[in-house]
């Protein structure tokens, strides 16, 4: 199927796309896009905006399958998102997405997922989100013989907090039978959040990359930090634990800041300094 | 329709539309209607306070044909988009704002 990617000479741009406190309204049945993305062709867009908006239930930012598409210079502000079982952005099938430089503040998310991707090669870079508010995200879900790679993210000062549809995998990441996962530079600073018997990071990939990974000033309340499942080769590389307060109420034997399990590789260059463990 | 131009077989060219602004509409049909070789673009358009009433197509799609999608020729930009207080009440399951609809080769 990729041979048919190769063969598309045409590329589409769209260069500075501006939302502002625009409504779609939209039956129950039906579901909508700001953009639909699906045709064999290479996209860049560039300087995409939104805004002051409320994004309501069954509308999606991007549906994305069958290209090849790079979205840079993305921001959302001021903006709620409603959509219980809708992710913000879908990428399906033989779709080839790098995002970089995506800026989320002062966002609102009620379940749901800010990025889904299936049977694709999926590469995120400099990501931040800052003072929003997320109802049981989950932050990236990747699943089905993905390629995912992530650089620099940098999450400060959300509320982060659990309904009761939260998933019972990952909240900020929730790998799932993909290829490769690659991580590098991910900082998560001044959080308060209890998220008691469930995982914040869950990973089952063939390969699986952390890479400096930090967190610091953070006082989070829930089963594992990191939970390795299933991943015949990993590597986890400088984990920094800084200042942060780890607690949990419901698992007896207190929180596990990583759990593997039926896994094998290597973890290199622990530092934990001025934490509070609490069972 | 605003826009509209008819196309020629094996004539292939290009249709730009720029600084155009619609205010305070109400539409219930399409805007641009591209027929088949014709690669539209669109630079500097304001929609702001209009109303999508009961629409029953993307409001700004593409549908590139099997020719045009392998004619090096073609490309299609859209630059300096702004959508401000509209409001969008689609007809049918799957509308989008911007699409760019499915091809297969």
């Amino acid at each position: 199927m990729m041979g048919y990617l190769s063969l598309v000479s045409v590329n589409f741009t769209l260069n500075t796309i501006v939302f502002i406190s625009n409504t779609i309204l939209s039956e129950e049945s039906h579901i909508h896009s700001y953009f639909t993305l699906s045709t064999f062709g290479a996209w860049t867009l560039d300087n995409i905006s939104i805004s002051d908006s409320i994004v309501t239930e069954r509308v999606m930012l991007f549906n994305i399958s069958n290209s090849i598409l790079e979205i840079d210079n993305f921001i959302i502000q001021n903006t709620s998102f409603t959509a219980r079982d809708l992710p913000l952005i879908t990428c399906k099938f033989i779709s080839t997405c790098n995002f970089s430089n995506w800026s989320l503040h002062q966002v609102l998310l009620n379940d749901t997922r800010i990025i889904s991707s299936e049977d694709g090669r999926f590469s995120l870079s400099n990501l931040t989100i800052t003072n929003s508010t997320f109802y049981s995200p989950q932050f990236i879900v990747a699943q089905r013989n993905t390629f995912v790679e992530i650089n620099i993210i940098n999450l400060t000062q959300n509320y982060i907090t659990r309904s009761n549809l939260l998933s019972q995998f990952g909240v900020l990441l929730y790998i799932q039978s993909t290829v490769t996962l690659k991580i590098r530079d991910l900082y998560f600073k001044s959080h308060d959040f209890e998220i008691s018997a469930f995982n914040f990071i869950a990973i089952q990939s063939s390969i699986t990359e952390l890479l400096n990974i930090h967190f610091e000033g953070n006082s989070i309340a829930c089963e594992s930090i990191f939970k390795v499942l299933s991943s015949p080769n990993y590597l986890m590389d400088t984990l920094t634990l800084l200042n942060n307060t780890f607690s949990t109420e419901e698992n007896q034997e207190g929180i596990k800041i990583i759990s593997i399990d039926k896994s094998q590789g290597s973890i290199k260059y622990v530092n934990s300094t001025g934490n509070v463990m609490r069972a | 329709m605003f826009f509209q131009r008819n196309s020629e077989p094996f004539d292939p060219y290009n249709l730009g539309i720029t600084s155009v602004k619609f205010v305070n509409n109400t539409f219930y049909s399409n805007l641009f209607y591209t027929d088949d070789r014709i690669f539209l673009s669109l630079n500097d358009i304001l929609f702001e306070r209009n109303i999508f009433q009961e629409f029953e197509h993307d409001i700004l799609p593409l549908n590139p044909n099997p020719v045009s999608i392998y004619d090096p020729r073609s490309s299609y930009l859209m630059s300096g988009i702004t959508f401000k207080q509209n409001t969008f009440k689609f007809n049918y399951d799957g509308l989008s704002i911007i699409s760019i609809s499915e091809f297969h080769p």
